[in-house]
């Protein structure tokens, strides 16, 4: 036995003073075979559900995206997003936009039934019925008619704008004419669900493989929790003829070194890193490709306007103006993310007028030119009588998480804050769910949260500081400008107009407001190997893994 | 004897309930929403909907008493609250399956291994076999399991390719765990049994034994390794039970579907059902185990016999 081991701590002594040798020829040997058309990636954690009425996380939105059919899907065509029939292979509107009727392709559910406008007419209507216990209601809980009474228990599920005209035909009845209204389409609030296999299943719907039906590209093969979700191609799918791979396998791999290990490995096609460390070490193989994407997600600070000092709109932008994001992006961030003057976040588009940033000026750029941190800082402190020393100002800063990183990172802005205004910051470290319940209770001045958006509008990021959604950042901050503007733009056709009412409202919301603190835009940078072909290219995509192939793996 | 049991038994049953109460309490008292997980904020009527169909609208007391209904009569624990549709015994009882694979081949690997080294190392005392494992075992308690489960991934995973990085489901998928799961049992006990027998062997009966012409290798067999491995029978109770709960951090590197996942993230989750889903679990084996080693310890040990 004692030679044994002996043995084996040579041969890792050996091993671990072994320099580079092959790299990423990947281990072939679990799928020679089945021909190439195979595509192994991760989720980080267990997706919760693949009930699209219960889940809300990020990780069942990826198995639902590839196994479920939504009425249409956002796909890429040449670069360009287009938005395609999917589930139904055509839609039209009234003339004020009001009512959408959507003609239902036929598709077939993985138990052979046929699809119908009532399977599609009960996922909309389940995610706003309160007894469901929905978390996806706020997609359309404002814009379906009688959603937001519905959700309250105000009115019957009934009186909800949804008909199902025949088995082929959905009809939509909206609240108000919704320009944006088709980019909820392919959210989870509108996908199909079979009310008899849900009802047959009853709580347990959606929680394993084999209590669960679909209609997509995919089919969930197997799902053993914790470890792996596989999905292979769904023969009866309408579109089976443009679906390459036959098979998807997502391992769930929560710990990051162990995914960048599989990825260098070969076990996995394809991997995002958020460390410059793993990015240089992935840019150094030659079969593998970077892409590096703008994602909708922003990480920012908030202010407690009902907080003595934050209560000062020359204080909250002194703090705002302060922060050096440029040095910020480089030091904290390694540059994977990009500084930001803006609250909309790249990679959110305006309909056919494509990217709503390339089309806005940044607010905050402007701002910084004209207004100065610490002259905004000596002003908002005479205003409050706090004299003038801006050493006798200590802020409570609230982080939602424990670890080394926020640690530094909670020093860093400590630092930076005394440099330039001469403020002291004190940290205060929470659990997320501490976090959120004191946010929620207003017992904070200044929190840092990361927001990612939920549908690809500027809508989805704006909304969040109307006075009615404000609970979800609450900073307690109400304008009426501000709430006017946005339900003007939320009622806007035309795509130019509405643009323009979204920039005015940004702008009312910093020169008015700043009680939030953009601080960087959220990148991804992701690798894959050559042989991985037509992978979306943008975040917002809906299309999934549908046109993805496999060439000279 | 069975007096003895009974009487042990009882004492079980207490510190179970003393546990599971204590537990839920605490749980609920910490601050923290179970809906946290949702960024966004629920309608009012649908949380309120919620939290009636878990009960969670109802005070700590209230659920507490139906919760012990529920568990004495019925053997339920409730629905997980971050993962719908499952129950909690179901979520135990499959994922300790699955750590029990890897758990119970590393400790048995870690046993022999480490009790083997122990005894090469008493008998050879401040000679070259007794520093190498007292290395071994300085090296065993003190790199962290991380770094071991990191590098042995790096090297057969990435540069020799012989085994999978992460996974379930194959042979090859538990090589990696075992090695690291074993090598702080290894490590423990080798140190363990050493000065156990040291301990031993230095004791008036061996000097007796020997003077008495008892050959050498008797000795060692026959008093020696006896009583210096009673002791040893401790340090099981805990690495008995941890073989169920799985371990959380190889577990999580080599993405082993176990229920160490369970005991860290029910927590940031305020998943409260399954909290004391795993807590119960985890008591009840530890008690269940020491009750086990109390009993055989007895039968073994004379000094210690129970009146």
């Amino acid at each position: 036995m004692k030679k044994r081991l002996v043995a084996a701590i040579l041969t890792a002594a050996m091993a671990l003073s072994l320099t580079a040798c092959g790299g990423g020829g990947g281990d072939k040997s679990s799928s020679s075979g089945e021909g190439e058309q195979y595509y192994n990636i991760y989720l980080q954690t267990e997706p919760s559900t693949l009930d699209s009425i219960k889940g809300n996380d990020n990780y069942s939105w990826k198995i639902l995206m590839n196994t479920m059919e939504p009425l249409t899907r956002l796909a890429e065509k040449d670069g360009e997003q287009v938005r395609e029939p999917a589930g139904a292979e055509s839609w039209e509107s009234n003339d004020d936009g009001t009512v959408w009727t959507f003609k239902i392709r036929d598709n077939k559910w993985t138990d052979g039934k046929e699809v119908t406008a009532e399977d599609y007419a009960y996922g909309i209507r389940q995610t706003l019925n309160p007894d469901a216990g929905s978390p996806n209601s706020f997609f359309t809980a404002d814009f379906i008619k009688n959603g937001a009474k519905v959700v309250n228990g105000e009115a019957s599920v009934d009186e909800l704008g949804v008909k199902v005209v025949d088995d082929k035909t959905l009809e939509i009845t909206l609240e108000a004419p919704t320009p944006y209204f088709m980019s909820l389409t392919d959210t989870r609030a509108c996908y199909p669900v079979r009310q008899d296999i849900a009802e047959q299943h009853g709580e347990t719907y959606g929680s394993e493989a084999d209590k669960y039906v679909s209609n997509g590209p995919f089919k969930v093969e197997s799902w053993k929790h914790n470890s792996e979700v596989s999905l292979v191609k769904n023969p009866d799918y309408w579109d089976a003829e443009n679906v390459k791979l036959d098979k998807v396998k997502y391992s769930i791999i929560t710990d990051e070194t162990a995914v960048f290990n599989s990825f260098d490995s070969g076990q996995l096609d394809w991997c995002s890193t958020g460390t410059e460390e793993w990015a240089d070490r992935f840019d150094k193989k030659d079969n593998a490709e970077r892409v590096d994407t703008t994602t909708p997600a922003m990480r920012f600070d908030f202010f407690n306007v009902n907080d003595k000092l934050f209560s000062n709109i020359n204080i909250r932008k002194a703090f705002v103006l302060a922060v050096d994001r440029e040095d910020m992006a480089k030091t904290i961030y390694q540059d994977m993310h990009i500084p930001a003057y803006w609250w909309v976040p790249q990679a959110i588009s305006t309909g056919e007028l494509g990217d709503y940033r390339e089309q806005v000026d940044a607010p905050l750029e402007k701002m910084a030119k004209e207004e100065d941190a610490k002259e905004l800082l000596l002003k908002g402190m005479e205003e409050l009588g706090l004299g003038s020393d801006p050493s006798a100002i200590t802020v409570k800063y609230s982080l939602s998480a424990t670890t080394q990183w926020t640690r530094n990172y909670g020093e860093y802005v400590q630092q930076k804050y005394k440099e330039i205004l001469g403020v002291n910051i004190e940290l205060d470290f929470n659990e997320w769910t501490t976090f959120q319940q004191k946010t929620n209770s207003g017992e904070y001045q200044m929190g840092n949260m990361i927001w990612s958006t939920d549908y690809d509008d500027p809508m989805s990021m704006i909304s969040l500081f109307t006075t009615a959604n404000s609970g979800n950042i609450p900073t307690g901050w109400s304008n009426e400008k501000f709430d006017e503007l946005i339900a003007k733009a939320g009622r806007e056709m035309d795509e130019k107009t509405r643009v323009d009412l979204y920039h005015q409202a940004e702008e009312v919301l910093f020169n008015e407001g700043c009680n939030i603190c953009p601080l960087v835009n959220e990148m991804e940078h992701s690798f894959h190997y050559n042989y991985v072909k037509n992978l979306n290219k943008k975040f917002t995509s809906t299309s999934g893994l549908k046109y993805v192939y496999i060439e000279g793996r | 004897m069975a007096k003895f049991i009974v009487k042990r038994v009882a004492y079980m049953l207490v510190t179970l309930l003393i546990v599971i109460t204590a537990t839920f309490f605490l749980m609920h008292s910490i601050p923290g929403d179970p809906l946290a997980h949702m960024a966004r904020n629920l309608p009012e009527e649908t949380r309120a909907n919620y939290y009636e169909k878990y009960g969670l609208d109802k005070s700590t007391p209230e659920q507490y008493v139906i919760f012990m209904k529920n568990l004495l009569s019925k053997g339920e624990m409730g629905e997980s609250l971050r993962y719908p549709g499952r129950q909690v015994t179901d979520t135990l009882v499959e994922n300790s399956e699955v750590s029990a694979v890897p758990g119970g081949l590393a400790l048995i690997i870690g046993l022999v291994i480490g009790i083997l080294l122990g005894i090469v190392a008493a008998l050879h005392k401040n000679k070259w076999p007794d520093y190498i494992v007292m290395f071994i075992a300085i090296l065993g308690i003190t790199v962290p399991v991380f770094v071991l489960a990191s590098v042995l991934q790096y090297i057969f995973s990435v540069k020799l390719m012989v085994l999978p990085t992460t996974g379930w489901g194959s042979y090859k998928n538990v090589i990696l765990p075992i090695i690291v799961l074993s090598f702080g049992t290894i490590a423990t006990y080798a140190r363990y049994v050493k000065s156990n027998m040291l301990d031993v062997m230095g004791q008036d009966y061996i000097l007796t034994a020997e003077a008495k012409g008892v050959s050498r290798m008797n000795v060692i067999k026959r008093h020696v390794l006896k009583n210096a491995f009673l002791p040893c029978m401790t340090l099981l109770v805990g690495q008995v039970s941890g073989i169920f709960t799985g371990s959380f951090v190889v577990e999580k590197i080599f993405g082993i579907p176990g229920l160490g996942f369970y005991y860290i993230n029910s927590i940031n989750d305020r998943d409260y059902t399954m909290i004391i889903g795993t807590t119960i679990f985890a008591a009840a084996l530890f008690v269940f185990v020491q009750l086990v080693v109390d009993i055989a310890y007895s039968l073994m040990d004379p000094r210690i016999r129970v009146k």
